[in-house]
């Protein structure tokens, strides 16, 4: 028996599960009850690879900037210009760093969904998008509050309307703005890599599945198994699309909480 | 997505207190049918003073 006709006729479970996205541990001497698995360790390669990288191309910056130095400058650029400027203002130059390191760790976390033998985004557990919507969340009540002070309650609350609506419109201001929000923020970007990570699965054990079944069914199961191939390019853009979104959406919240006029 | 957020949220916050209605009266669904219809009508005007003229 060759290795391939192993690998074909090995039992592969159809169809995946959300059991599928909790691992096993990695390390050497636990079972399923060691908290250290292989989303442990992406989640601290992304944070290291991100410091490193950064003070890398940071370190003796050059006049004429070297290519890691100029891919370092181009994302801060870029998320400066087009995200922190152009949602927030002027004032938005403040907010670029913080709004750089979200963007790339997104981005990072993200792309380990297409790396291969990572092949899962940390993101595709709910914890970590809900952390990064509460850091936004906070952050923006926090601004409101220090540019307002008690003031930001009306600020965020009151729109410009007759008095006599506000009472239905002022319950919809607060559920919209400090509960959907958050909640909108985290379940998109976990429910995107979820379902990116589930598409991979359904394709590639798909392909297993029929061709077990069936020999018969063997083109198709190329078919299977091509589509998994479009379907991680497909999965890039909504990568990069989503770590855009997270940041644009927390700028603009930023925005919101800290402009003077009644948005 | 603010409109979305503004049309939803309209229906669910009335819709809600309307259902609350519905248990404290005993009336089954009029209340969160009229919540939601204002909450509804209620987002529509958020949406359209915050985004449109």
């Amino acid at each position: 028996m060759t290795g391939q006709t192993i690998v074909l006729a090995a039992d592969v479970p159809f169809p995946p599960t959300v059991e599928d996205f909790y691992l096993p541990s990695i390390a050497p001497w636990g079972g399923h009850d060691v908290w250290f698995t292989k989303v442990t360790l992406l989640l601290w390669l992304s944070v290291a690879i991100l410091i490193l990288y950064f003070l890398l191309s940071y370190r003796k910056p050059q006049l004429v900037p070297t290519k890691k130095q100029w891919l370092a400058e181009s994302i801060y650029g870029f998320v400066r210009n087009n995200i922190a400027v152009e949602m927030i203002g002027r004032e938005g130059v403040r907010f670029a760093p913080y709004l750089t390191t979200l963007f790339c760790f997104i981005f990072m976390m993200n792309l380990w969904g297409i790396i291969p033998f990572a092949q899962i985004s940390p993101n595709a557990h709910i914890a970590f998008p809900i952390i990064l919507a509460v850091i936004s969340w906070v952050m923006f009540i926090y601004l409101g509050f220090r540019k307002h002070g008690a003031g930001y309650i009306k600020h965020a609350l009151v729109p410009p309307a007759p008095w006599f609506i506000l009472p239905i419109l002022v319950p919809i201001e607060f559920f919209s703005n400090f509960i959907v929000r958050p909640f909108s923020l985290a379940v998109r970007l976990f429910a995107n890599m979820f379902a990116g990570h589930m598409l991979l699965l359904v394709f590639t054990l798909g392909g297993f599945a029929m061709i077990n079944a069936n020999a018969l069914l063997t083109p198709v199961s190329i078919l299977s198994w091509v589509m998994t191939i479009a379907l991680t390019f497909l999965d890039f853009a909504v990568i990069a699309l989503q770590a855009y979104v997270f940041t644009v959406l927390t700028a603009s919240y930023i925005q919101g909480s800290v402009s003077e006029e009644a948005h | 997505m603010v409109a979305i957020s503004y049309l939803i949220g309209g229906m669910v916050v009335w819709g809600g207190i309307g259902w609350l209605v519905d248990q404290w009266l005993g009336t089954e669904g009029i209340g969160m049918g009229i919540g939601a219809v204002i909450g509804g009508a209620a987002g529509v005007y958020l949406v359209v003073r915050r985004l449109g003229a």
